[in-house]
């Protein structure tokens, strides 16, 4: 797909197939519903003794992972892609709010799911196939082909979403012809690196290390780097000559700064602690 | 559209500015600029340097020749200043891809390895 598809095609297709993250809901109804003390957990977190470093490095992986500099640079690729005029905000704020909502609900449908079926069984959801049994349990044999149907949606968008990010970036870095609605051929060097990262993906890949490990350990470094990464987008972000009146407010500004260096400090913490307790 | 005396340009304005030829190819951003000093003393812009080394160079000065000792000058590439048509953030060039040592390098890739992957479109 990152190499022929057009670009509404990469947009549209993992996102359709990713609306069978709703199932997740769908599979917490189906076992009852969550209890009021699972609830409470969203705004009073249990954390138990000893598990501190674990939850902060899971903190820092799920920061890392929702304000992931690819994000930006794929969606403002993908916006010059489909050009995209001022005339176009309200659909950017539609988009990113439902958007980033929508994947939000999915995720914490899956953690409740989690907490639901593998907490009383002491299970830790280490793996993608015990978290592929909480969907096993709430809907039947159905229920593991939802869960495998939406792992490979949001695989394949997150996959799609770094190699082309890092394409895009790439490219445009360096002043080169770049885009998805062209041949390959009209836009060679951004191809070329297309293919030499998905080569390296795949050789990552066969490496054969634990991809949740994996992805949560580079998700955890994204967030060490955020205030670095994305520095350059803030500044952006308040330079009339590019935004004109569009330039963000004082709230916005405090609230990016804020998570940013949140995410810095616990990324800052997690990571040594974690390395130092063995890992998981 | 050469530059007029009305028309005063910083560096700024033209180090990493994009490349695009006639046919509205982009090719690169500009790594850096060579000027020549005149008899009567003026110092004159001369040509727009595109490559590794100059990147580099602009990185760390040391890095340059360390660079250019592992490249040994194969991919940067000059354009001279007359070649420039238009002057602004993008910097539109007379001449198209095929004339510029920078500009080949994409039929290069399509030719000797995209057009082995089906579908490039070679």
């Amino acid at each position: 797909m990152a190499w022929r598809a057009p670009f509404d095609w990469i947009e549209n297709a993992p996102a359709l197939l990713g609306l069978v993250t709703l199932s997740f809901i769908v599979g917490i109804i189906a076992l009852g519903g969550p209890s009021h003390q699972l609830l409470s957990t969203l705004w009073k977190p249990e954390v138990k003794q000893g598990e501190l470093a674990d939850y902060l490095y899971l903190v820092a992986a799920t920061l890392g992972a929702t304000i992931s500099p690819y994000l930006l640079y794929f969606y403002s690729s993908g916006a010059r892609e489909e050009h995209w005029t001022s005339n176009s905000l309200l659909l950017n704020r539609v988009t990113a709010i439902v958007g980033m909502s929508f994947g939000s609900l999915g995720s914490i449908a899956l953690i409740f799911l989690g907490a639901m079926v593998l907490q009383p069984l002491n299970m830790q959801a280490s793996s993608l196939g015990e978290l592929g049994l909480s969907m096993a349990k709430a809907l039947g044999p159905f229920g593991t082909l939802l869960f495998a149907v939406a792992l490979f949606a949001t695989c394949l968008g997150a996959a799609l979403e770094v190699v082309l990010g890092v394409s895009y970036n790439i490219a445009q870095g360096f002043g080169w012809e770049w885009g998805e609605d062209k041949k390959p051929v009209e836009a060679a060097r951004f191809n070329l690196v297309l293919i030499i990262f998905l080569l390296v993906a795949v050789a990552i890949g066969l490496m054969g290390i634990d991809p949740l490990q994996l992805a949560l350990a580079g998700s955890t470094v994204i967030a060490l780097f955020l205030p670095i990464s994305l520095f350059p987008f803030l500044v952006l972000m308040n330079d009339p000559q590019y935004l004109r009146d569009k330039t963000n407010g004082r709230f916005s500004n405090i609230a990016i700064i804020c998570i940013l260096l949140i995410a810095f400090v616990v990324a800052f913490v997690s990571i040594p602690l974690e390395i130092l307790s063995g890992g998981g | 559209m050469p530059i007029t005396d009305d028309q005063i340009f910083s560096i700024r304005d033209i180090i990493d500015s994009q490349l695009e030829t006639r046919e509205k190819r982009r090719i690169g951003r500009v790594s850096d600029i060579e000027a020549i000093w005149q008899e009567d003393g003026t110092l004159v812009l001369s040509s727009l340097v595109i490559g590794p080394q100059a990147l580099a160079g602009r990185i760390a000065s040391p890095l340059r020749s360390i660079v250019r000792f592992v490249l040994r000058d194969r991919f940067d590439h000059r354009i001279p200043l007359d070649d420039v048509e238009d002057f602004g953030p993008t910097l539109r060039l007379r001449g198209s891809a095929a004339d510029y040592p920078v500009g080949q390098s994409d039929a290069w890739i399509a030719n000797h390895i995209l057009r082995w992957i089906p579908g490039s479109g070679h």
